[in-house]
This record gives structure tokens, C-alpha cells and sequence, in this order.
């Protein structure tokens, strides 16, 4: 074990056993907010009910990855290669990103229905831009030595793209990746808390309807493991696929 | 009758909505100086949620709260501390919503359609009372939020369960839609006070002669309202003046005989409702409800 490890452990213990000795002596009541342990009982009891919630936003999340990636990497690369294009759309990224997510929900859900599309496009719309912004700043960054070394060598442009670009861009993509993942829960949980019949969000919007507390910091709890196990999981590929680092 | 008090005690109320129809008696007490009589300076405070009112009065952070009776007893049932102190509006305005020419003139009409409800954990259990009791065999539910008048419009859903009788028909009606509605009570659910004022037990132990001559001025600007209501109307537009004054005034039409006629509480009607409560799975503690009313003010 690492030494970044033990302290991430320590701040963790530190912070979940002062958030309990606090409610305690404080007799903050449960449905104001609940102890960390009566959220873990309750997170450990209820996962019959809530796992199958998770995995539908979940996939929520997955999709909206997967259909982000679709639309970033084309888009950064096309952005990176006519910079007239960059200029003409980076207002329209930017507006995307400024609109409250919270005040397109309840339309999308209108639009699209009350079924998952709604949310796999929320969590889209989120992810989208940290991924397309990163991988074209590593395009960009790359040094112009290599871009003339290549140049020189005689390789052709997409040689050019896939064998120096490419490589160069793949660190900053998985860092706005690693950005994107951990906040797509915030579209496919709003997405949810406007229309859902299932999903984390939808638990939440529940429980807090019937005053369970409890079982709104449960619904959160599992939604933190899930951000950060894709979060790892993210880490666990960029290790992988840039192997020369 | 004493005049405004110099130091005047400050009371907060926390609506459970931003602030509309429903609560124009708030408004007409303390426009008129009603609150004033009774020596307190009142502010009103909208909540985020519909939920912050109640729980924000359990923890004594505001003195009363507007909250719904079925709210109340599922707090209740989970054993918040708080106390019904007084009526606002004293049937459901929560109805079964559909448009009409939709073929739908019986409950029974709903068998195999799409049913929405507007918030989970509550109003979908009471469609699912509702269609026991009415022998709706089999519908589809969806929860449709605070999208309303869109689900019906674009016809995601056939009908909706939770939305106010006084506002949603009003707003169907003025994009041009004919709405229907089934009250509830004269389809089986049991009937309940819409909208309540609840206290925490603290605040009510500590400040209850303020909280009794709040109650009492509440009535007094009810039954002022019975008697006057284009002024109440201009009153409330005075106050809230970013009110939509068109749609408003049809609703307080729909409102004003519905604004509680006494603040004593039915408590076999509360009662009932509560068992129904428990019976159909909206609570999972049976709540006695003795406990949990307060009766502040006496009858004149």
C-alpha cells in the first residue's frame, strides 16, 4: 500500500467519524441528517431495492459515454483540423455548457420521453464537452518539432493524425474522460428526478417525498461507489493504452 | 381591539410552493394588519422542495409550515416532531386529471391506459388505491414530475394523479384544452385537509400564544376573504406582484369556498384517512392522531 493510499483511507475515517461524533453529540435528528453508519446499514439492507436502480442509471451513464465519445472525438478532430470550424463552434460548446442542465431536463424528458433516452442524452450533453475541449488542447500541444520531423520524413496527414497526434492527445483525453465520468451521474440523476420510473435519482426523489433521509444518503452512497469505480476503471485503461508513460 | 404592538414578536411560516392561490388568507392577514393585531410581524418564506416546509418546522429552524395532511402523517409515522396547529384548506385539491374527448368518463375507463402521477412516493400510491378501489385492473404508471399539462397535451399519459383542480384546469383551459377531473373523495379515498399549518413541538411549547393568535388571525382574514373577495384579490395581487393575475383569479374562484370554514379538526376524518394511509402502504407505522393535532383556536 501506498503512502497516497493510507492518507486517502485516513481523511476518509477522519471525515465519516467526525460527521458521526458530531451528529451524536449534537442529537442532530435522522431526518435532517442521518449518521454514516445508519446510511451504510441502510445502503447495505435496502440493496435488493436499490442495486437494480443503480444498474439502470448505470447504463444511463454508459450510454451517455459511449454516445459522447461518438460525438467528441470527431468533433475535436475536425475542430483541430480546420481551426476556422473551432472558432465557429466553440460558442455553441460553451452555450451548451452554461444552459443549467436542471432547466433542459424537464424538456428533453418532454422530447424524448420518459424512458432512458432523455437520460443517456443529459448525461451526454455533460460529458461531451470536458472530453472534446481536453483532446483538442493534446492535439494541439504537441510539439512542432515532431510536426516538422514527420513532415520531413514524408508522412502522410492522417500518418501524421494516428501516429503522433493521436499518441500525443491520448493522456489529456483521459483526463477529460476521468472528468466526464465522475460528473455524468449529475445529468442521468436529474434526468431521473424529472421523469423516471426507475434509477438512482428516481429512489432519491422518492424517499425524499416519504421523509426517509436515510434512504436518499443511501441512493447517494451507491452513486459515489459508481462514480468512483468508473473512475478507476478509467485510470485502469489509461494505464493500459499508454503503456510508453 | 389593540392596535399594532411596538415590539412585535416575529413569527416565520414557510409555504409548502412558491406563494399562489392557496395561500391568499396568508396574505389578506397580514396585508389587512391582522398579524399585526395579534402582535407579530409574519414572514412568509418559499421552500426548494415540498418537503423542506415540514422537516424544516420538525427541526424548529422556522415556526410553521404550510404542509399537506397525508405529508403530515407520514411525517408522523416516522416520528417527526410535529404538531397540526391549523387549516388553510380543508378538502383535496389533488384530483385525477384527463382531457376530455379522450373517451374517459368513468374510473373504470383507465383499465389498460397510462397513468402519471407527479410525485413519487406519494401520488403514486394513491393511484394505486385509487385504482384498487375503482377496479382499474391494469394501467401503466409514469411519473411525470412537474410536466403536467405537457404529458396530457402530447399525450404521454391518459391521465394524472396529483395535479390541483384549481390550477391545472385553468391552465388546460387556457391553452385551449377541456380538462376532467375525478375527486378523489367521491371515488373512495378518504377525505383529507389539503393544506395545513404545522409547528414544530418545541416552537409550539415555547411560543404557543403567539402560534394560537396566528391561527386566529389566519380565520379572521378566511372569513374576511368570504366576505370581500375582489379585495382580498387586489390584496393578495399587492403583495405578490409577480402573481399571473388572468390565470389567478379563475383559480381563486375554484378556491374560495374550499379555504378552511374552521380551524377545529375533524379528527375521525383524520383518523380514517390516516388507516387508509396505513391500509394502502403510503405509511408503514399506523399513526394515532390525537398526537398529532393541536386545536389552537376555539370556536366563536
Amino acid at each position: 500500500m501506498n503512502i497516497s493510499r493510507v492518507i486517502a483511507a485516513t481523511v476518509m475515517i477522519a471525515f465519516l467519524g467526525l460527521w458521526e461524533l458530531l451528529c451524536r453529540i449534537l442529537a442532530v435528528p435522522d431526518f435532517i441528517l442521518p449518521t454514516p453508519l445508519q446510511i451504510l446499514h441502510v445502503a447495505v439492507v435496502q440493496a435488493p431495492v436499490l442495486l437494480p436502480h443503480a444498474a439502470v442509471t448505470a447504463l444511463e451513464i454508459i450510454l451517455g459515454i459511449v454516445l459522447s465519445l461518438l460525438i467528441a472525438v470527431p468533433l475535436a478532430t475536425v475542430m483541430f483540423v480546420h481551426p476556422s470550424l473551432e472558432k465557429a463552434l466553440s460558442p455553441f460548446m460553451v452555450v451548451s455548457q452554461a444552459i443549467p442542465v436542471f432547466a433542459l431536463a424537464p424538456l428533453l424528458v418532454i422530447w424524448l420521453g420518459y424512458g432512458i433516452a432523455s437520460k443517456v442524452l443529459m448525461a451526454a450533453i455533460i460529458i461531451f464537452f470536458p472530453i472534446t475541449v481536453s483532446l483538442l488542447e493534446g492535439y494541439k500541444n504537441c510539439e512542432q518539432e515532431y510536426v516538422v520531423l514527420f513532415r520531413l520524413m514524408g508522412a502522410r496527414f492522417w500518418e501524421t493524425m494516428r501516429l503522433l497526434h493521436w499518441p500525443w492527445a491520448l493522456p489529456f483525453f483521459f483526463a477529460g474522460l476521468k472528468v466526464g465520468v465522475t460528473v455524468a451521474t449529475i445529468g442521468a440523476v436529474i434526468g431521473e428526478w424529472v421523469g423516471a420510473q426507475q434509477g438512482l435519482g428516481y429512489v432519491m426523489i422518492q424517499a425524499n417525498a416519504r421523509l426517509s433521509v436515510d434512504m436518499v444518503f443511501a441512493a447517494i452512497l451507491w452513486l459515489s461507489v459508481m462514480g468512483l469505480s468508473m473512475w478507476s476503471f478509467v485510470g485502469y485503461l489509461e494505464k493500459r493504452i499508454i503503456h510508453w508513460r | 381591539m389593540a392596535g399594532p404592538l411596538n415590539a412585535a414578536e416575529k413569527l416565520t411560516v414557510m409555504l409548502d410552493w412558491f406563494p399562489n392561490i392557496d395561500h391568499l388568507p396568508l396574505y389578506v392577514a397580514r396585508e389587512k394588519g391582522f398579524f399585526a393585531d395579534e402582535g407579530m410581524d409574519v414572514t412568509i418564506l418559499s421552500p426548494s422542495a415540498t418537503t423542506d416546509a415540514l422537516k424544516l418546522a420538525a427541526s424548529n429552524n422556522v415556526d410553521l409550515a404550510v404542509s399537506y395532511a397525508p405529508q403530515a402523517i407520514m411525517g408522523a409515522s416516522r416520528g417527526l416532531p410535529v404538531k397540526v396547529v391549523g387549516r388553510l384548506v380543508e378538502h383535496p385539491l389533488s384530483v385525477l386529471l384527463y382531457l376530455e374527448g379522450t373517451g374517459i368518463v368513468h374510473p373504470s375507463d383507465l383499465n389498460g391506459r397510462k397513468i402519471g402521477y407527479t410525485v413519487p412516493g406519494m401520488m403514486d400510491i394513491l393511484t394505486d388505491a385509487f385504482a384498487q378501489i375503482n377496479g382499474i385492473k391494469k394501467y401503466e404508471p409514469v411519473n411525470v414530475g412537474f410536466a403536467i399539462v405537457q404529458s396530457l397535451v402530447a399525450g404521454k399519459v391518459d391521465a394524472i394523479m396529483g395535479p390541483y383542480k384549481n390550477y391545472e384546469t385553468v391552465e388546460l383551459k387556457e391553452k385551449g384544452y377541456d380538462a376532467g377531473y375525478f375527486e378523489l373523495r367521491e371515488w373512495g379515498i378518504p377525505d383529507y385537509d389539503e393544506l395545513i399549518f404545522i409547528c414544530g413541538e418545541k416552537t409550539l411549547k415555547d411560543k404557543q400564544a403567539l402560534i394560537r393568535g396566528f391561527v386566529r388571525a389566519v380565520d379572521r382574514a378566511i372569513k374576511d376573504t368570504r366576505h370581500h373577495p375582489e379585495k382580498a384579490l387586489a390584496l393578495y395581487f399587492n403583495a405578490v406582484p409577480d402573481a399571473p393575475q388572468g390565470m389567478e383569479t379563475k383559480a381563486f374562484a375554484i378556491t374560495l369556498p374550499l379555504y378552511a370554514s374552521t380551524q377545529r379538526h375533524d379528527v375521525t376524518r383524520w383518523q380514517t384517512f390516516a388507516d387508509f394511509a396505513y391500509k394502502y402502504g403510503l405509511i408503514e407505522a399506523k399513526v394515532d392522531v390525537v398526537a398529532l393535532l393541536a386545536t389552537m383556536a376555539a370556536e366563536k
